[in-house]
């Protein structure tokens, strides 16, 4: 299994590059044709600096940094130098410092080829390329400061001072890269920025080779939660607050509550558009709509809780009031996010309708489903620390695609049964009717859950308590 | 009352632990000892059903684990850091355990008094979630916590290692304390022969999965242990 999910990782890797250096190959021809009046350099020039700003963005969020690895060094013989120096080339020779190779290189060859200085263009890829990992560098100082945010805040003002025309900050940017363009020599500029970060990186990593400045993991301010509104909800009450906890206070579960919201809009991507109009597409976005949390939450149940679920399964806890509250939970967060989708009622009652049935769906047997699903994803989670950028495939399983399948596909083909038999109307029916069912056998269905994961028990704990 | 009957373990063919029966009757201080590898914690996540017996069966006061989930309502246990929920804090922790086991606020409240002296003014009020704590710390949490309303059997693993001696005698007092007045059966495993002996009044020695010593508590123990470990 391992096995195969890093072939489908390396897969994965391969055709992004693979992507990326066609859209290096092809960005030459492509500028041409959509920009017609100026050479493609100029175009990417006045562009680069979102280019830089999107990098920062990216590297930010998602880029692992090596640097607890620091730690086993201390005592070693070891000069401290030839640690950082090491950190510093971890650092340089990453996987994301590959992708301005193979856009920009490919895109200055093609440049070359149709007629630019071999010399401009090929220097400016290296002040391009410096500039890359110069901004690697920054996003590796700010990486534990919340100092994106301001540079954020910088970068919007810039694009709006340039919208209203009021200080050209963006165009002066594009200008400076055209010059680098075309007086070669500026390369100095890149250069010595590339040379100044890494010496400042250097510096920061030295002052933090003590274990108690750099290496001490920073304590966390408590977030207070005292939930006591969800103290109504009976014996379900402390996991649920349990999970509340979980959700705001684990970098990797916030992303819930971000797809949460996304999720809210991704009707208007269908219901926006008349070719989709009545089309089993709608079904889907109903789903989606309402199902975000459901779905992203529920597919890692237990894996939540995968660091404390020997804990959970010595506790006076059974495994049915264990899933009920998880079944509580996304029932919650499916009518919560129905309740917040009624501006779609500006899109038609039939609109509305649809998603309200496919809340009801969700409720009654999507919830089911997912949690099966969630059943036999046995990769622990650790919740806090970033996901990396390829680590959700490693969540990649057959068996949950098959899960995932009906989530999708059954409300998708009961809806189009019913519009088949009595239109648009049958359909919604069909599709509510099915979620009512499931919601008036709703123990029993949790019944089979529980068994099943009473079924998984052992070797869900052995997958969860496996030390790599 | 735990009763063990022909219960094994395998990994592979290798056979990490094989009790032919045991039984451990209530309010008993059973102590559990044996180096590294010698099936301790094997022994007691079996008990805890949290891993499947190759043979055999753990039945707790007439229930067979693997079989109902009721133990639970009677059982409780610190096994290691896996225990505790890192995202809470101290207080959070307490409160859901308490919860669980149908404790309200204000009887834990009430109950946790008795340790401020065991907490040493580290642990309660201390705004700080309990994966920013030391390990020593975590464990004290962990302890308490696995003593949160009076469950009749009380599993600890290692429960001396990481704590300051000053602690370490606080728990001792409180094992024995509890094990008297309130009948409760303790299962305890430890690396410390002084402080298991201590407190315990039946030592089992294990070597690699195997019964070696079932001593009920005499003077001579600790020199007896110590006989054996020096090999």
């Amino acid at each position: 299994m391992k096995l195969v999910t890093r072939i489908l990782i390396g897969f994965f890797v391969l055709y992004m590059a693979a992507s990326f250096l066609l859209l290096g190959l092809g960005l030459h021809y492509l500028l041409e044709k959509m920009v017609p009046e100026h050479p493609p350099i100029n175009v990417i020039n006045r562009v680069f600096i979102y280019y830089l700003f999107v990098e920062l963005l990216f590297r930010y969020f998602l880029q692992q940094l090596p640097v607890t690895d620091i730690k086993n060094f201390l005592l070693l013989p070891i000069p401290k130098r030839r640690v950082i120096m090491n950190v510093l080339f971890k650092i340089t020779f990453s996987l994301y410092n590959l992708v301005p190779i193979l856009i920009f290189l490919p895109f200055s060859i093609v440049s070359i080829t149709k007629g630019a200085s071999a010399v401009q263009m090929l220097l400016w890829w290296l002040g391009v390329l410096l500039m890359v990992l110069s901004i690697n560098f920054l996003s590796f100082l700010i990486n534990k400061t919340k100092w994106i945010y301001p540079v954020t805040a910088i970068v919007f003002l810039g694009g709006l001072l340039e919208y209203y025309q009021i200080v050209p900050v963006i165009s002066s940017a594009g200008q400076a890269m055209q010059m680098l363009y075309e007086q070669p020599l500026l390369i100095l500029a890149p250069m010595v920025t590339f040379v100044l970060m890494a010496q400042i990186t250097f510096n920061h990593l030295k002052s933090q080779f003590y274990l108690d400045t750099g290496l001490q993991s920073k304590r966390e301010q408590v977030l207070g939660m005292q939930l006591h509104f969800l103290d109504r909800l009976g014996e379900d009450a402390p996991l649920i607050k349990n999970d509340f906890r979980l959700i705001f206070r684990n970098v990797r579960a916030r992303q819930i509550v971000l797809m949460f919201v996304l999720f809210l809009f991704y009707g208007l991507i269908f219901f926006t558009q008349d070719i989709y109009m009545d089309s089993p597409m709608w079904v889907f976005a109903a789903i989606f709509t309402t199902g975000g949390f459901m779905l992203t939450y529920g597919q890692s149940v237990p894996a939540w809780d995968s660091e404390y679920y020997s804990m959970l399964m010595c506790q006076n806890l059974s495994y049915r009031t264990y899933l009920r509250s998880k079944w509580l939970l996304m029932t919650l967060s499916v009518v919560l996010a129905a309740a917040l989708c009624f501006p779609y009622l500006y899109f038609g009652v039939k609109v509305y309708a649809l998603i309200l049935a496919g809340a009801i769906f969700n409720i009654g047997l999507g919830t089911f489903i997912t949690l099966f699903s969630g059943a036999i994803n046995r990769f622990p989670i650790k919740l806090n620390v970033k996901a990396k950028a390829f680590e959700n495939t490693q969540a990649f399983n057959f068996s949950q695609l098959l899960f995932t399948l009906p989530k999708i596909l059954l409300p998708v083909g009961l809806f189009w049964l019913g519009k088949l038999a009595w239109g648009f109307k049958g359909g919604v029916l069909l599709l509510t009717i099915t979620g009512l069912l499931g919601l008036l056998f709703k123990n029993k269905l949790l019944d089979q859950v529980v068994k099943f994961y009473i079924k998984g028990k052992y070797t869900t704990l052995e997958a969860f308590n496996k030390k790599d | 009352m735990i009763t063990i009957s022909q219960l094994s373990k395998k990994y592979g063919g290798q056979v990490v632990l094989d009790l032919p029966n045991l039984e451990i009757p209530v309010g008993q201080c059973f102590g559990l000892v044996g180096n590294n590898g010698a099936g301790k914690t094997t022994l007691f996540s079996l008990i805890l059903d949290l891993i499947r017996p190759s043979t055999g069966t753990v039945s707790n006061h007439g229930i067979i684990v693997s079989e109902n989930e009721d133990w639970k309502k009677t059982t409780s246990a610190f096994i290691d850091e896996s225990f505790l929920i890192g995202y809470l804090t101290p207080e959070e922790y307490f409160q859901f355990v308490a919860d669980l086991r149908k404790v309200s606020k204000a009887t834990l409240d009430e109950w946790l008094e008795q340790f401020i002296g065991f907490f040493n003014g580290e642990i309660l009020n201390k705004k700080k979630y309990l994966r920013d704590f030391s390990k020593g710390n975590q464990k004290k949490v962990g302890i308490v916590a696995a003593l949160i309303g009076m469950p009749q059997t009380i599993i600890l693993d290692e429960p001396f290692a990481n704590l300051d001696p000053t602690t370490q005698i606080r728990l001792k007092e409180l094992i024995s304390s509890m094990a008297q007045t309130q009948k409760t059966t303790f299962l305890i495993s430890s690396h410390d022969l002084m402080h298991v002996t201590e407190v315990c009044n039946r030592i089992v020695l294990l070597e690699k999965g195997r019964l070696l010593k079932d001593i009920n508590k005499t003077p001579q123990t600790l020199a007896e242990l110590e006989a054996y470990f020096k090999g």
